[in-house]
């Protein structure tokens, strides 16, 4: 017994030893002395998002008539209000006075709303309204030749541009009933019928990316971009469009994932985690090759603007990780303490997540991110609001 | 400090005499005089009926709640509402050997965390070198014990560690000649200390450890 006794008590020892070795190693390597633990823990605000965007994914934002609109497989809106740790309400928008529907997209194109809905490609339908409220149908662009009995053409995309409404279509099957390459047509809407738009050398085989200019109100220049091209002019109907894929280095054969123009520049995010600027120069975002989402510029107290930008998964080898934020060229993983989230709650917010757009009101200081929470815990969102008090954000927020 | 963790610190603190007084009452408060014409004896001493002899060992593992208690910010004088923090859980490993009779010493390497209002952890390490006195009103048997070592803290992917301690104690029904089970409530002091020039984030942390814990006598 005796000898039992001291074999446990050198195994022990020797355990606790080797626990502490461990500790202390662990230790020096994790401890943060600027990191206010218990300080940052007696400020956390506790997440009061709706069931609305409850393991929801949101693609959407816009501010129109005093509310907020956002999108999900429904269009819900909200009266424009700040970051609160409060319970917001979010209301759905019977679009087309319809309680159930499935919408696939909704822009603001200047003073009027417009939702695309259609559980399939049978079903689609394009409403319009000026008020949020009262909707009117609008006619659909109709594919230019013969569809094939397998064929389905139809809208499934909306964008937003230079104070313009442009539609993605696309045409599926064979004429011969065989499954056959897609191809994907820019439709830009003229206030009564729809034109192709021009730009594009050769139908796309994959899918519009979108349609950006520099200027809602009077824009000088438009760039559209399927995944494998990129075009720009100063036509809305893309009809002196030329490519500038070449203007890039290194940007010829790469997939573009999203095309955005903000805080005075247009960029380009690719597939692979890259990111070009209008000048012609690019930054290797993510190391991880994750796709980059739309950039977004917000203000900030030093610099007075930086730029966001989502990442999204490439369903490969790693999942997304919310979004980079900095200045181009030297942007960083956002985290609690980096720019915009100046808040514990970053990482169960929109951390770790596809980040799929931004939405700043720069009348009422408000930025959302739209993200895809997935469905492992009730406690994750997929609409995220943070608010710039002219000197800080006060962190983000589920809606 | 917040009437709840004022009143989960009380609860740890008054656990043990009132286990001491359950574990003194089995003794005579004086020795019987010795029978007239009987030889005298010496006096029986609690200490001599004290079970717990030198190098006997015990080792102790435990489950329990993690009460939060304390959360106090010295610069700004302020406290934290301890409702910031949920209700947790706590685990901990402990060998102890007796150096006199009902006097041990040893180790503890403990784990707890708590989530947060927001949905984050918070989770803390420590690990320490105990003393700990122990007796027995059988089938009873009492411990006051009192640690000191370090902490590592994980909180929001940050890392904290610093200086630990803990006080409280146990009472326990021995079941076997080998195993003893019973309830634990213990008070752990978690200092948060920063080095210059990040001082002014200091914070002293607190929680009430209630668990159910086994001992195995060596």
């Amino acid at each position: 017994m005796r000898t039992t006794q001291c074999v446990f008590a050198r195994v022990f020892a020797r355990s606790l030893c080797a626990a502490a070795a461990l500790l202390a190693s662990v230790l020096a390597a994790s401890c943060d002395n600027d990191y206010a633990l218990y300080q940052t823990v007696a400020k956390e605000p506790k997440l009061s998002g709706t069931t609305v965007f409850q393991e929801t994914t949101c693609t959407n934002v816009f501010a129109f008539n005093g509310n907020y609109y956002a999108t999900t497989a429904r269009l819900y809106s909200s009266v424009i209000h700040p970051y609160s740790t409060t319970s917001t309400s979010w209301s759905q928008v019977n679009v087309g006075g319809m309680s159930s529907y499935t919408l696939r997209s909704a822009v603001l194109v200047g003073s009027t709303i417009y939702a695309l809905t259609g559980d399939n490609s049978s079903s689609v339908a394009l409403y319009s309204s000026t008020d949020g409220s009262a909707w009117t149908s609008v006619t659909l662009p109709s594919y230019s030749g013969t569809l094939g009995s397998s064929q389905t053409f139809a809208l499934d995309a909306l964008y937003s541009a230079g104070g313009n409404l442009y539609a993605e279509a696309m045409l599926y099957g064979s004429a011969n009933g065989a499954v056959g390459t897609p191809y994907y047509y820019l439709y830009y809407y003229t206030g009564s019928g729809w034109n192709v738009v021009s730009s594009f050398s050769s139908q796309p085989s994959t899918p519009i990316r979108g349609v950006v200019a520099n200027s809602d109100t009077s824009p000088t220049t438009f760039w559209f971009a399927s995944t494998g091209m990129l075009y720009s002019g100063s036509s809305a109907t893309g009809s002196d469009a030329s490519s500038v894929i070449g203007n890039f280095t290194s940007l010829s054969g790469k997939s573009i994932w999203a095309i955005s123009y903000t805080g005075g520049h247009f960029y380009v995010s690719t597939t692979d985690g890259n990111l070009y600027q209008d000048s012609g120069s690019a930054e290797q975002v993510d190391s991880s090759s994750r796709p980059l989402m739309k950039v977004i510029s917000v203000p900030y107290s030093s610099p007075s603007s930086i730029i966001l930008v989502g990442t999204d998964t490439n369903n490969v080898n790693t999942a997304a990780c919310g979004y980079y934020e900095g200045t181009f060229g030297s942007l960083d993983l956002g985290s609690s303490s980096q720019d915009v989230a100046n808040s514990a709650v970053f990482a169960t917010t929109v951390s770790a997540f596809p980040v799929l757009n931004f939405y700043y009101d720069s009348t009422n200081k408000n930025l959302f991110a739209c993200v895809a929470p997935g469905t492992t815990s009730t406690s994750y969102y997929g609409l995220y609001e943070n608010t710039w008090s002219g000197s800080s954000w006060t962190g983000w927020d589920a809606q | 400090m917040k009437p709840f963790g004022a009143a989960a610190i009380a609860a740890a603190l008054l656990f043990m005499p009132l286990a001491a007084l359950s574990g003194e009452d089995q003794q005579p408060s004086q020795p019987e005089p010795p029978a007239a014409g009987a030889p005298a004896e010496s006096p029986v001493t609690a200490e001599q009926t004290n079970p717990f002899l030198p190098g006997e060992q015990t080792i102790g593992l435990s489950v329990g709640l993690q009460i939060p208690a304390l959360m106090y910010f010295p610069t700004s004088n302020t406290y934290g509402s301890l409702s910031q923090l949920d209700l947790g859980g706590s685990f901990s490993f402990s060998y102890q050997y007796f150096i006199d009779r009902g006097l041990a010493i040893g180790g503890n390497i403990a784990g707890a965390f708590n989530n947060t209002i927001g949905d984050l952890s918070v989770f803390t390490a420590p690990l320490g070198f105990t003393t700990s006195y122990w007796w027995s009103a059988m089938p009873l048997e009492f411990s006051v014990l009192g640690e000191v070592g370090g902490y590592l803290s994980r909180y929001n992917s940050k890392g904290m560690l610093g200086p630990f301690a803990k006080a409280g104690g146990g009472a326990y029904w021995r079941i076997t000649s080998g195993w003893s089970v019973g309830l634990q409530a213990y008070f752990w002091f978690v200092p948060e200390l920063h080095f210059d020039p990040y001082t002014d984030l200091n914070a002293l942390a607190g929680y009430v450890e209630t668990s159910l814990g086994a001992v195995y006598h060596l």
